[in-house]
């Protein structure tokens, strides 16, 4: 029998800070929300609920008597031919998020859209989606939209508007409009049209997150207007410099797909990239990182730098070196940059750099030299044109608020953006006093709707037509769904109304489309994209000389920093769960926990360990932030959150919070005042960290919902241990080269237990079901590819209708998503390594839930589906109980009761509606299962494997998730599960999950493998 | 006079008599029909009024959790059982002690019990109500609770006859049912007393009508005397099983903490162990209010106390074998989960249990406090408070840190949890003092039957 | 205490409560004149049952295909006309109510040659609809332990009302249902999600 010791990688792992430290530090850390033995009133009557209370007695006392209620039938008076009642439709349409697009398959039930799924075909998306992407669907019944057009907080009817909305007239002096950046071609035209119409006009397009700084840092060195996409399915290395093009980045699917082919393992022999990262903050990329080193956003000049000449020493001599006084990095850290170099330059043509997009654009175009030297360029690094995208531009915003403040903006036109959210701390004077008219086309009532005198309502993108640009140059026809549930209208028909013309919004793309055949037309809806523009903004940008590009080298120069400074830094980053802000009503998004940090509902201001020392700061202190912006003194205020593997003295912040909306329906277990904290007042427009911060302690405390350290549960030495020692055996790892000396080393952990291999072999008490027969479902997880991203588990909310509970829920601990994604930190404090494990109901084939149910509600079906019939269960919990992998989730309110009659429209009507008292969990899309199977039937044919695919595992875009029968031997599961490093969870306990877990893996360059273990790899002073 | 006569009144002569002073039948009956008779002393009024305040606190937060779910406990992810399963073991246990009392302790002809046995059973019956109670409301959907019986439906669907809970309902609906049925046909004699000497036509009917026409002929005593041996004889085994059925709720479960084959003895000893306690809270003050130290003796308590030393003894013996089998099987999730409730965020729950349930029955190894009446009562309400805390960790401690650490959670009680648990004991001692107001709660008849009068030769000592 | 079970368990039970249960309609359409005199198919009006889970009751068109050119002086006709015009739907009233968490299929019981008269009744003599069965689970399950006795033939239709069981057709169904690998699901799942 091997031994576990010839494995070299087994690491302590740890679950958070406060596993990792002895109590006494954390005591420090840590609120410990509830001392032992105290009592919290979890809920109180509210006003609402005696109402209902009051209601509901009635109610029943009316029904006395009644036999049954009488339900009604409405048939179609026309029947629509498309519509079969009972069978869901699939459109493909596109949407569209920045500069990039995605095309999307929306399934449809007697034309109400419920679910997204990724369009197979569409570069951008290739047949999965983002947590947004999914999400998105929410929006479109979102109860709080704005439902009418106002004028002066009057309610307009829309004919009413479309007649009598004549705001521009003469040259448009005067005028300013203010818009995100597009890539609609209808849109484009109709700007174009526009800003010649009213030639005075100024048009200003800003982005929260915007990829300028590339842009004009590429078009610097290439002279072309292009942004850059990574095919990291041809790279062997790969460098990321604060980009996450893993997690919350324009491109991510594409990234994602591309570069979980080149990580994913199946055999011995199965090459597998390695991803060194280099950020400030801390983001999926970063988790996913072999090599990851933290640095503060003030040294990346330097880290380039110094790779740079490094580079040019290794063998890139045409690199003009940058003359550095003194480094500031340590010894470890230069023997990284040295490796990393080396690894590089090994790896010519088939690496790449990737460099965050909020960088300066100097940096962008050096590392665009460095790509093109290390021979990446049109290789693994293939650019793309933006000629044909509106694009944020920085300073004519700048600008624009300078002739706003100046009272030179009479009529000022904001599209969809929330102005005042952005910018109102950049006024001298209340907007209203600065601006006469104000013309504001969005979505919500929120502070921008406030002071406009026009509020236009915007249909949601499956509400109108359309057209989208990828950034490849992929286009396609944005088709709705649905016809607008409110007076909205789409910002071309807003654009045709300012142009003083009413067109609807499909002759605007009609007539865009003119050039193509009605034919082509069509079939670019049907098929969601226009096949021929594929990668038809893709330029190839011929060999720069180094020589001409001498400034870039010298303007680096002069922004190195000569010493390790340790002022305080404030680091902006985008939301991991409202993007930029738009996202801020969409509650799916918002309880999803924030991927690394956990924590739902709103942002914090995240500090590293040492930071929260020096500073004596724990968990959910309420720290002030104080910044001097060109003179005028900001602050903010916001909860301090700890989290390891982040520079120190920097204070991450997430943008995007903190936007105030006026809504229409409250609802009970939803808290609508948490909002987080709005960060950008204390940010310099345009840069993404802000040096020399002041921060203060306050006495306040602000709890914070985070669901995996439930209660800032505080965690005494002995747990710590205690974790440390079970988590190599949960999330079962190896050095891709030890893996190669001992392929079946995740049997080591139960061999080490004298577990059979073959867990057949493991007696059981109870005759165990009949499995022969197929189909027999079953579920592999491969966590060498997880990045925890959300999507799985978003998908699985709208596909399976799983209620939001609101904060309050969360902080007790009752989340119900049916996905839970652990995140353990693993080895040192100041620079772990990450595992992440999505863990939904496992489907134990002796399920130790099923034969504690004293009313069967829970059973097993002879395709060794778990399945819970929710109208049985009765609510012992003792299933939960009994369950060893807590994946079951109680419906402890009836969270359901108050949910708005126009988000219930959002609900899939295969999957029952829980009501409170009972239990529910993940049912391996039990719905699509019988669909499936009874089509089949149908059409009498067999089941082959992929006519059944569940919601996670489509929305995955790193392909982590099979699903299928293990019975045929060549199904996709099968295969998986019959890989070395597949393994089950808690194998020693005879439950036969029939959902498995392929090992992770960590491919780390020999020469820095040993680092990896040891502590303070940067020094901070 | 034979020899073997002579020796039967020597054993007469040398023991303690059961019952001091000089009682003979008609003061017996005298002294315990009065109770029942005469209007209730203050101390019965204000205690009645104070439990059944506490019983409509205990209404009131039933009412609101069935409207509103059992979101208004603590629950949460990792800890689906609270207090109600807390409160419903407690509540088993404190049953045991009755029957025990009666039913075992008459099979083995231990005399001393018929002072304490009526109120002993009665205590028994309410426990049982009162635990009965918790996990009828403690399910998230009451009104389909009905699933759980095996009653013909349209559904064709039987109950999982697999589950602990199922095995729950018919060993306490059964022990109740003969609980009750023991102590009733026990009651029967007394009852024709009270009916006899009742003196309001109302009285004279109800005591006739629940004494069952009793004349105390010889035929009847015979039957009776037949009845109660069955009885008896089966409900002894119950007293066993009750408890053992409950652990496996437990014990069958796969939850480190919960997965352990020593449940069963266990759960057992400290059903008595608690049992006892209880019988001794209760008749301490009640012998005092009703001044029956003559009848309630010294003697009684000092062999209760025994008892619980022993039970007592037996639980702590359980706690260290707990620790040893979980650090000898060398499973790490076991060995931790009992480290953990030694060391973890729910050790002080723990050490309460110890001391209370362990270290301070250890007193009644002396003889002066195991005779000292303010000893015996506070010690007996550790031992209660000790045993509560017992399930609340076994319950608790272990559901909030099993396999996963990730889904590790900390368990906090809410208002409402507190209230149901104060509330229940307000229904416990409503019932009491109800049953102590109406009905004789000592068994006339068996003490009778232990007065030296009641041995033919009694006369022919002097 | 029995009598007390006895009493809910039946008269509680679809079979009591729901048997029977013959709502007025909007229109008196006659079933027995449709399909029964006129010998219309089941499926000219229940279009989708082949396809879909849902039989669907027809549109106003489907009624006025005929009703433009026959009945024209039928009174009783006056709302389908009505909702014809305003192009407001009729508004029937279920008969055959299956709870919301209860997810049951036609076109599969259809597709495995289970007759429309099974669970409906004969349909093709009812004036106005009638539920003739209990549609309770146990009910369901009864078909789905033994679906011999319902499973038709290939060659008889399964909207075929007066059609009855020849001698031995179980034995014959047997094999039928061997060779078509007719597995009627006893599992939760499959009804429940």
């Amino acid at each position: 029998m091997p031994q576990i010791k010839n494995n070299k990688t087994e690491k302590t792992y740890w679950r958070s800070l406060q596993d990792k430290m002895d109590s006494k530090e954390i005591e420090s850390f840590i609120v410990n929300e509830f001392p032992a033995g105290t009592i919290e009133v979890s809920e109180t009557m509210t006003r609402k609920k005696f109402l209902s209370l009051m209601g509901a007695s009635m109610a029943m006392a009316g029904l006395v008597g009644c036999r049954k209620p009488i339900q009604k039938i409405l048939p179609y008076v026309n029947a629509p031919e498309d519509i079969i009642p009972g069978i869901s439709n699939y459109y493909a349409t596109t949407m569209s998020m920045g500069l990039n697009s995605f095309g999307i398959i929306v399934e449809s039930h007697e034309g109400r859209p419920t679910h997204i799924e990724g369009n197979q075909d569409h570069p951008a998306s290739k047949g999965s989606v983002t947590s947004y992407v999914q999400a998105s669907i929410l929006d479109l019944y979102d109860p709080d939209r704005l439902k009418s057009p106002m004028h002066n907080s009057k309610s307009v009817s829309l004919t009413n508007l479309k007649n009598n909305f004549t705001p521009l007239t003469g040259d448009g002096s005067g005028v300013a409009v203010l818009s995100g950046s597009f890539n609609s071609p209808t849109t484009k035209r109709l700007y174009d049209k526009f800003n010649k119409k009213f030639s005075k006009s100024t048009w200003t397009t800003f982005d929260l997150k915007s990829q300028e700084n590339q842009i004009s840092g590429l078009a610097y060195s290439t002279k072309k207007e292009v942004l850059p996409i990574y095919h990291f399915d041809k790279s062997n290395i790969i460098l990321s410099i604060e980009s996450d093009f893993l997690g919350n980045d324009q491109n991510s699917i594409h990234n994602q797909k591309t570069f979980s082919k080149s990580r994913k393992i199946k055999t011995k022999k199965d090459k597998m990239n390695r991803l060194y990262c280099v950020e400030s903050t801390l983001t999926n990329t970063g988790m996913m990182a072999d090599h990851r080193y933290k640095i503060r956003p003030d040294e990346v000049y330097n880290f380039i730098a110094e790779l740079n000449n490094t580079l040019a020493q290794n063998g890139l001599y045409k690199l003009k070196k940058i003359n550095i006084k003194k480094s500031i990095f340590d010894k470890k850290y230069q023997k990284f940059i040295k490796v990393l170099a080396r690894d590089l330059i090994k790896n010519k043509s088939k690496s790449i750099i990737a460099i965050g997009d909020e960088l300066p654009s100097e940096l962008h175009s050096l590392v665009f030299i460095l790509n093109q030297e290390l021979k990446n360029n049109n290789n693994s690094v293939t650019y793309h044109s933006t000629d044909d995208f509106v694009k944020s531009d920085l300073e004519s915003t700048k600008k624009l608020i300078e002739k706003i403040n100046s009272g030179n903006v009479d009529d000022l036109f904001i599209l969809d953006v929330d102005f005042i959210h952005l910018f109102s701390h950049l006024l001298n004077d209340k907007i209203t006093n600065l601006v006469k008219n104000i013309y504001y086309f969005g979505s919500h009532k929120d502070l921008t709707s406030k002071i406009s005198t026009w509020m236009i309502p915007k249909s949601h993108y499956l509400e109108a037509w359309g057209d989208a640009k990828s950034i490849d140059g992929t286009t396609s026809i944005v088709q709705p769904l649905i016809s607008p549930l409110y007076n909205s209208i789409s910002i071309n028909e807003f654009l045709s109304l300012l142009l003083g013309n009413d067109i609807s919004d499909y002759d605007l793309v009609k007539e865009t489309w003119s050039s193509k055949s009605s034919l082509v037309f069509k079939k670019t809806i049907h098929d969601g994209y226009l096949k021929s523009s594929i990668s038809s903004n893709s330029v190839s940008i011929p060999r720069v000389s180094v020589e001409s590009q001498q400034n870039i080298f010298s303007t680096i120069e002069e922004h190195l920093s000569n010493k390790k400074t340790n002022n305080l830094i404030a680091r902006f980053t985008i939301s991991n769960q409202l993007y930029d802000g738009r996202y801020t009503n969409n509650y799916w998004l918002r309880e999803a926990p924030d991927t690394i940090t956990k924590i739902s509902w709103e942002n914090v201001a995240l500090i590293s360990i040492k930071t929260a020392k020096d500073y004596s700061l724990k968990n959910s202190d309420i720290i002030e932030l104080k910044s001097k912006i060109n003179g005028k003194e900001f602050k903010i205020e916001a909860p301090v959150w700890v989290l390891p593997g982040l520079p120190n003295d920097t204070i991450i912040l997430e943008m995007g919070y903190g936007r105030e909306l006026e809504r229409d329906v409250d609802r009970n277990y939803i808290d609508e005042d948490i909002l987080g904290v709005n960060v950008l007042p204390i940010k310099e427009i345009g840069s993404y960290y802000s040096n020399n911060i002041l921060l203060s302690k306050t006495q306040k405390i602000h709890k914070v919902a985070c669901t995996q350290d439930h209660h800032g549960l505080d965690l005494e030495k002995l747990a710590a241990n205690e974790i440390e020692g079970r988590l190599p055996e949960i999330i079962r790892e190896s050095n891709i080269e030890d893996y190669r000396l001992n392929d079946d080393f995740v049997l080591d952990y139960d061999r080490k237990k004298h577990i059979p291999d073959n867990d057949s072999d493991l007696p059981s008490m109870y005759p165990s079901h009949d499995y022969s027969k197929g189909p027999q479902w079953g579920m592999n997880i491969d966590l060498n590819v997880c990045t925890g991203c959300n999507a799985c588990s978003i998908a699985c909310q709208s596909e399976n209708n799983i209620p939001v509970v609101g904060k309050q829920q969360v902080m007790d601990g009752r989340e119900m998503s049916w996905i839970r994604m652990d995140r353990y930190f693993k080895g040192d404090v100041e620079n772990p390594e990450f595992a992440l494990q999505p863990v939904a109901c496992l489907h134990c084939e002796n399920a130790p839930c099923e034969q504690v149910c004293p009313v069967a509600a829970t059973t097993h079906d002879k395709e060794g589906l778990n399945g819970m019939a929710y109208n049985r269960c009765i609510g012992t919990r003792y299933c939960a109980n009994n369950c060893p992998y807590k994946v079951r989730r109680f419906n402890f309110y009836n969270y359901t009761y108050d949910t708005p009659e126009v988000v219930q429209m959002a609900n899939n009507p295969d999957v029952s509606i829980r009501f409170r008292g009972v239990m529910e969990k993940c049912t391996f899309c039990v719905q699509r299962i019988s669909e499936a199977k009874i089509t089949a039937k149908n059409e009498k044919r067999e089941l082959a494997d992929g006519d059944v695919k569940v919601a996670c595992q489509t929305a995955c875009a790193m392909d982590a998730i099979t699903f299928g029968d293990i019975i045929d031997k060549n199904s996709k599961v099968s295969q998986a599960k019959s890989l070395n490093h597949d393994y089950s969870l808690l194998k020693e306990l005879n439950t036969k999950p029939r959902t498995t877990y392929l090992a992770k893996f960590r491919n780390p360059h020999p020469d820095l493998v040993k680092d990896n273990n040891n502590k303070e790899i940067i020094e901070h002073h | 006079m034979t020899d073997t006569t002579a020796n039967k009144l020597q054993t007469y002569v040398d023991e303690a008599p059961l019952v001091e002073g000089d009682h003979n039948f008609s003061t017996i009956t005298d002294k315990i029909c009065s109770i029942v008779e005469s209007k209730p002393p203050r101390g019965w009024l204000i205690a009645f009024l104070f439990s059944f305040s506490l019983l409509l606190i205990l209404q009131g937060s039933i009412g609101y959790l069935i409207w509103e779910g059992t979101g208004i406990w603590g629950l949460n992810n990792p800890v689906g059982w609270g207090f109600a399963i807390v409160n419903f073991v407690f509540w088993v246990g404190i049953g045991h002690a009755g029957t025990l009392i009666s039913a075992v302790l008459y099979l083995f002809r231990q005399k001393w019990r018929t002072a304490i046995n009526r109120f002993a059973e009665a205590m028994t019956i309410f426990a049982v109500i009162c635990a009965l109670v918790f996990p009828g409301i403690h399910i998230g959907r009451v009104w389909v609770a009905y699933f759980m019986f095996p009653i013909p439906n349209q559904m064709g669907m039987w109950p999982n006859f697999r589950s602990p809970l199922l095995w729950d309902i018919f060993a306490v609906g059964t022990y109740f049912a003969v609980s009750l049925l023991f102590w009733y046909v026990g009651l029967i004699p007394d009852l024709a007393t009270l009916r006899d000497r009742a003196k309001s036509k109302v009285k004279r009917l109800v005591y006739g009508i629940l004494s069952m026409g009793w004349r105390s002929s010889h035929r009847h005593w015979q039957n009776y005397e037949l009845a109660y041996l069955m009885l008896a004889g089966l409900s002894t085994p119950l007293v066993l099983s009750v408890h053992s059925i409950v652990s496996t709720d437990f014990a069958v479960s796969l939850l480190p903490g919960w997965h352990t084959t020593i449940f069963p003895p266990y759960f057992v000893a400290g059903a008595i162990f608690s049992g006892f306690a209880m019988v001794m809270t209760l008749a301490i003050p009640a012998r005092k209010i009703y001044g029956l130290e003559s009848i309630i003796t010294i003697g009684h308590l000092d062999k209760m106390a025994k008892i619980m030393l022993v039970t007592g003894s037996m639980v702590g013996y359980a706690y260290a074998m707990e620790f040893f089998i979980a650090w000898y099987s060398g499973n790490t999730y076991e060995s931790f989960a009992f480290v953990n409730r030694a060391v973890g965020p729910y050790a002080w729950a723990y050490w309460i249990m110890i001391s209370c349930n362990v270290i301070i029955p250890q007193l009644f190894w002396s003889k002066t406090l195991r005779t000292s009446v303010p000893v015996l009562f506070i010690a007996s309400i550790f031992a209660n408070i000790g045993m509560w805390f017992e399930r609340f960790v076994i319950v608790i401690s272990s559901l909030s840190r099993d396999y996963l650490p990730s889904s590790w959670d900390y368990y906090t009680p809410s208002i409402w949890d507190i209230l149901m648990l104060i509330g229940s004991f307000g229904l416990f001692f409503t019932f009491f003092l109800l049953f102590l107001r109406f009905l004789p709660m000592i068994a006339m008849f068996e003490i009778k039957g232990i007065l030296p009068e009641a041995d033919p030769h009694h006369e022919e000592v002097h | 205490m029995g009598s007390v079970v006895f009493f809910f368990s039946y008269f509680g039970s679809p079979k009591f409560t729901d048997v029977g249960y013959r709502p007025d309609q909007p229109v008196d359409y006659s079933h027995k004149l449709h399909a029964g005199e006129l010998g219309m198919d089941c499926r000219y009006c229940h279009t989708s049952v082949e396809k879909s889970q849902e039989a669907i009751i027809p549109p106003t068109q489907t009624c006025m295909n005929c009703h433009k050119i026959v009945g024209l002086e039928n009174e009783k006709l006056d709302l389908v006309r009505a909702s014809w015009e305003s192009g407001k739907p009729i508004e029937w009233v279920r008969v055959h109510m299956l709870p919301d968490y209860a997810y049951f299929n036609h076109s599969v019981h259809v597709n495995a040659n289970v007759g429309c008269a099974s669970c409906h009744g004969r349909i093709d003599e009812m004036e106005k609809v009638m539920q003739v069965e209990p549609l309770s689970m146990s009910w369901c399950l009864d078909c789905h332990r033994n679906p011999e006795k319902h499973i038709r033939p290939d060659n008889i239709n399964v909207t075929q009302m007066d059609w009855v069981p020849s001698e031995g057709h179980e034995e014959i169904m047997n094999k039928f249902i061997e060779q078509h690998k007719i597995s009627p699901p006893e599992d939760c799942t499959a009804c429940h999600r």
